[in-house]
């Protein structure tokens, strides 16, 4: 990497550092990088570095960027540790070996935000592994303690304290002061970044951030919830303003492949990168966590290879053959039939299903009301009627996924559960639609209107791999006598068409984050349906253009409540609107997280976390040498184990 | 349309190519295969609905025409019957006079058949009449194998009609008249031939449901320039025998000269052309719906079925039914191809080195 000269001289508080990173090997290309230990100079250094763009945004805002001393500490505060969370991994975990991952794409940069950075692949350098100040228990759904050893919250909950945790530090062996946190502000707001998303967040959800001294921060909210910490748990992460002193305008390309300090456990050097092949993690050997509850016993492979299989079927094939420690399982047939090979059926290789408690995915049909016909509540009863997902759950999914009953399953008491989903019946859908108007059937079995109008609607998608469910769905509502035309396009194209409501009906689903309760003026609030001048609102999420001043009015007290039993009963109460006006067809749930792994990778006792999503999100799971030479000496002899099926269902709701 | 009338020597290449047995013969078997799975010929062989149904006295004939709904033949639904389910019904009655007549694979190609308590793609089974299996959705194989068929011969002759008229028509007005317009319109062909056609097809197909007819104009679209350039030579080289210089001198129009003496003289080359035109419509179509940028869901196509069949390599009859299709058709129409390229070589006793 060439430096010009003129951006050299910017970035002179940076210059040791580079240079000395450099003087190892003159050969070598320069390189910036988070996996290099700095001296103690260096770290001296480093905390000396200051971004000058920084300094003058931190002057301009002087109101949110605010330096105090420690005296001025608010008394009284109500310090909390997560000290009552009990411990979610293994204490039998060992250290050591090497994990091989397949990756579909090859990630395009090491970079966490701009362009490019939201793959899948994040998940593994950033999402799963980074720091924050705090982390949601994945057992109870409480917090234990990431950065900070303890938090503190104030009776408005619009105010939240931190004191930083002495022994944190960066990969390069900086420690973590608050002016970090105020660099991430700068950072996170800048447009260089070219994350509008972000920028967005970091000026709207926060008022202010003051510093009381080198290792308490204080951080105001905007809007008071009741899950406060909600807002530090993924969001509010430090940034290395040594390692970020060339940050300026050319940001995205500068830094796309220079990894940044992490006070994560995995680093990457730049020489275990192969752009387009390989790319390893390396574990810090003394990470300061490592002895920390929560967060001991986990990441516990020294490496972590990531190679790229742009195929899932020949990954799975990979996987069977040996070259990959573990594979999740999206879909029954997965489970069934393609695992049912030698090396499962001798024991080589295990297979688990975790019931975990998330919410769902919402695979769903949306009628947009906007639309010809969809806006007669008897249509839209109808079309539930007509939709036959029981027979996809029945044969198509083997009778392994649940009829989703809600728009918001899977929040726990947040979920109604008086509310059951219609049931499939050409007779009672056919009921529905003569009452508006569809009495006569036409020579293809297809209701028509006094009119002449057919009974049919386009239902648009995005999902190629969903297309023999809509198949299904079209061949069942046949006999309820409307016909759906199946428009299956590109995964973009489709989004697109949903945002700008030209759809009639759209089937998608949105992943959710884990939340405490579900999530309604996205898609209910008539804010997000029609515009000023009555015109369809686009780039929103109402795919149903749900319009009705009376929810209107319930979201906002949801929205503003911080009162979880009032939260609750309003949640209810929309459901159960939601319901009634039909315009949400609920589709199915996975219940649980399902994966296959060589009998070498061990798990902790209940296998996972309530509220994880997938098997190797909470990196709790280790590899033991001595069954990997045991399982690999009895391949070689042909020693067979026993067939390794596990089912955890410590958390599975039984009806 | 007198340059359609047969020349003795066009009869005596037609002779000839009879008697190229195994060229000769795959066209029989191709327009056996055309012909049973003609529109409205497919469905008295296979499809849901029966051929014939004898009802309380009354004998319908379900093939063509509306749908009887369920009702009309003592079920309690109104959509359209199940006559395998009719079948079943009049069979545990054997006293009354009641019967229905199937076709010889009573599926259609859309149809899920499935198997309580079977998941996944099923194996051929005799009894319940697939005889190629089904997908993973309860679809009968050979159904879709079969109107999979007519829709990708039915797309491959349309395509090849279009593209030879418009083909003919510019080949032979550049050949012809020379020019400016020769000079320009091959270059204009030049260009045209460096569009990428699969990245436009890709990019239509992925913002709008591409109907076969959406896919036919861009086939046709980026497809014409091809059949121009062997027009226009051959147009070119007529152009410049004595004959059309008689013709000329005789006071022939030039509509006259075209259609009477230039066209009929390039007839082998086009019959030649047509074989391959087809099959290789048939190829990118097949490609094509492989990649997903076909024929919309849940029309039957065989690239679609191909894709199915790679994603189940553990139901081997889903890919093996797909392939030798293919392979069966792509020989057919190959084999009579070069039937005709040797029975229209004018050099038949040539030996080539």
């Amino acid at each position: 990497m060439k430096i010009p000269f003129a951006q050299l001289a910017k970035a002179l508080p940076a210059l040791p550092i580079l240079f000395l990173v450099a003087c190892g090997s003159p050969e070598e290309e320069l390189e910036v990088s988070g996996a290099t230990k700095l001296s103690p100079e260096q770290i001296e250094e480093a905390l000396a570095v200051r971004h000058p763009g920084a300094e003058a945004h931190f002057a301009e805002n002087s109101d949110f960027f605010q330096m105090k001393t420690a005296s001025d500490l608010p008394a009284g505060l109500l310090w909390k540790s997560g000290a009552e969370q009990a411990e979610f991994a293994s204490p039998k975990a060992l250290r050591g070996g090497t994990e091989r991952i397949w990756v579909q794409d090859f990630p395009r940069t090491l970079r966490v935000v701009g362009p490019d950075s939201a793959t899948s692949f994040r998940g593994f350098i950033h999402d799963n592994q980074e720091m924050s100040l705090v982390k949601k228990h994945p057992e109870t759904g409480g917090y234990f303690p990431g950065l900070c050893s303890e938090w503190a919250i104030s009776e408005d909950r619009k105010t939240a304290w931190f004191r930083l945790d002495p022994e944190a530090r960066f990969s390069d062996g900086v420690p973590l002061k608050a002016r970090h946190f105020f660099f991430t502000f700068y950072f996170m707001r800048s447009p260089w970044i070219q994350a509008p998303w972000y920028n967005n967040w970091y000026s709207e959800k926060y008022t202010r951030i003051a510093a009381y001294g080198d290792d308490i921060i204080e951080v105001g909210l905007k809007d008071a919830k009741p899950d406060t910490l909600r807002f530090f748990e993924e969001d509010l992460y430090p940034l290395p303003e040594h390692f970020y002193a060339e940050f300026e305008e050319d940001f995205i390309n500068r830094y796309a492949w220079r990894f940044a300090p992490t006070t994560g456990p995995y680093v990457i050097h730049a020489k275990d990168i192969r752009k387009g092949r390989t790319l390893t993690q390396t574990r810090l050997d003394d990470w300061w966590a490592n002895d920390k509850k929560f967060w001991r016993f986990r990441f516990n492979p020294d490496y972590r290879e990531f190679s790229v299989i742009r195929d899932p079927e020949k990954a799975l094939e990979a996987f069977i053959s040996g070259d990959y420690e573990m594979q999740r399982i999206r879909t029954p047939d997965v489970w069934q039939e393609k695992l049912d090979k030698p090396p499962v059926q001798k024991g080589y290789i295990a297979r688990a299903q975790f019931y975990n408690q998330i919410p769902r995915p919402c695979y769903s049909l949306r009628l947009n009301k906007s639309k010809r016909h969809l806006d007669n509540l008897d249509i839209r009863i109808g079309l539930q009627h007509a939709s036959n997902f029981d027979l996809v759950l029945e044969q198509y999914f083997r009778g392994r996924y649940e009829r989703m009953q809600t728009s918001s399953d899977g929040y726990g008491e947040f979920t109604n559960p008086d509310i059951k989903v219609r049931e499939f019946s050409p007779a009672k859908a056919r009921e529905h639609f003569a009452k508006a108007g569809f009495t006569k059937s036409g020579p293809d079995g297809i209701l028509v209107n006094e009119q002449g109008q057919r009974l049919s609607f386009t239902v648009s998608t995005g999902y190629k791999r969903f297309a023999d469910v809509l198949t299904i769905l079209e061949r069942e509502a046949r006999k309820a006598g409307v016909e759906f035309q199946i428009e299956i396009i590109d995964a973009t194209a489709a989004w697109k068409k949903a945002q700008e409501k030209k759809h009639e009906i759209c089937f998608t689903a949105l992943n959710r984050s884990v939340e405490l309760y579900p999530r309604y003026w996205d898609f209910w609030h008539s804010f997000n349906a029609y515009k000023e001048d009555g015109s369809v609102k686009a780039e929103t999420n109402n795919f149903t253009v749900t319009a009705y001043p009376e929810w209107d009015e319930l979201i906002d007290r949801y929205e503003q409540s911080t009162d979880l039993a009032e939260i609750k009963s309003i949640a209810y109460e929309l459901e159960q609107k939601i319901h009634d006006d039909a315009s949400f067809i609920p589709g199915w749930i996975r219940p649980y997280l399902q994966c296959a792994y060589w009998r070498w990778v061990q798990w902790p006792e209940g296998f996972n976390a309530r509220l994880a999503r997938e098997h190797d999100e909470l990196c709790i799971h280790w590899i033991d040498p001595k069954i990997k030479a045991e399982t690999e000496a009895a391949m070689k002899s042909g020693k067979e184990f026993e067939e390794t099926t596990l089912i955890f269902d410590q958390h599975q709701r039984k009806p | 349309m007198n340059f359609l009338r047969l020349k003795p020597l066009t009869i005596k290449k037609l002779k000839r190519f009879q008697a190229i047995r195994r060229g000769y013969a795959s066209f029989l078997i191709f327009l056996l295969l055309l012909l049973v799975t003609f529109w409205g010929v497919g469905e008295f062989f296979v499809n849901s609905r029966a051929l014939m149904v004898k009802y309380e006295g009354q004998i319908y004939f379900p093939t063509h025409g509306a749908f009887h709904p369920g009702t009309d033949f003592g079920f309690d639904y109104e959509y359209e019957t199940n006559y395998r389910d009719l079948k079943n019904r009049f069979a545990e009655n054997p006293e009354s006079d009641n019967w229905v007549v199937l076709p010889i694979v009573p599926y259609n190609a859309y149809e899920n058949d499935f198997v309580e308590g079977e998941y996944g793609p099923q194996p051929p089974n005799f009894e319940r009449r697939h005889f190629l299996g089904t997908d993973n959705t309860g679809r009968d194989i050979f159904a879709r194998l079969f109107y999979g068929f007519r829709y990708a011969v039915g797309f491959a002759l349309a395509y090849m009609l279009i593209v030879f008229v418009i083909g003919i028509a510019v080949g032979c007005a550049m050949g012809y008249f020379g020019g400016a317009l020769d000079l320009f319109g091959q270059r204009v062909i030049e260009v045209w031939q460096n569009i990428p056609f699969l990245y436009i097809v890709i990019i239509v197909a992925s913002i709008v449901r591409p109907t076969i007819g959406i896919l036919l104009g861009i086939f046709v679209v980026f497809g014409w320039t091809s059949m121009t350039y062997y027009m226009r030579t051959e147009t070119l080289r007529e152009k410049s025998r004595d004959y059309v210089s008689a013709a000329k001198v005789l006071g022939a129009s030039n509509w006259r000269v075209i259609f009477r003496h230039v066209l009929p003289n390039t007839i082998s080359i086009l019959v030649t052309f047509m074989p391959f035109t087809l099959a290789s419509a048939i190829a990118s179509l097949t490609a094509l719906d492989f990649l997903g940028f076909g024929l919309p869901v849940p029309t039957p196509s065989w690239g679609e079925l191909l894709q199915r069949g790679v994603q189940n390599l553990n139901a081997p009859w889903i890919v093996t039914s797909a392939f030798s299709g293919l392979v069966v058709v792509l020989l057919l129409v190959t084999f009579i191809g070069e039937a005709i390229r040797e029975a229209f070589d004018p050099k038949k006793f040539t030996i080539y080195r």
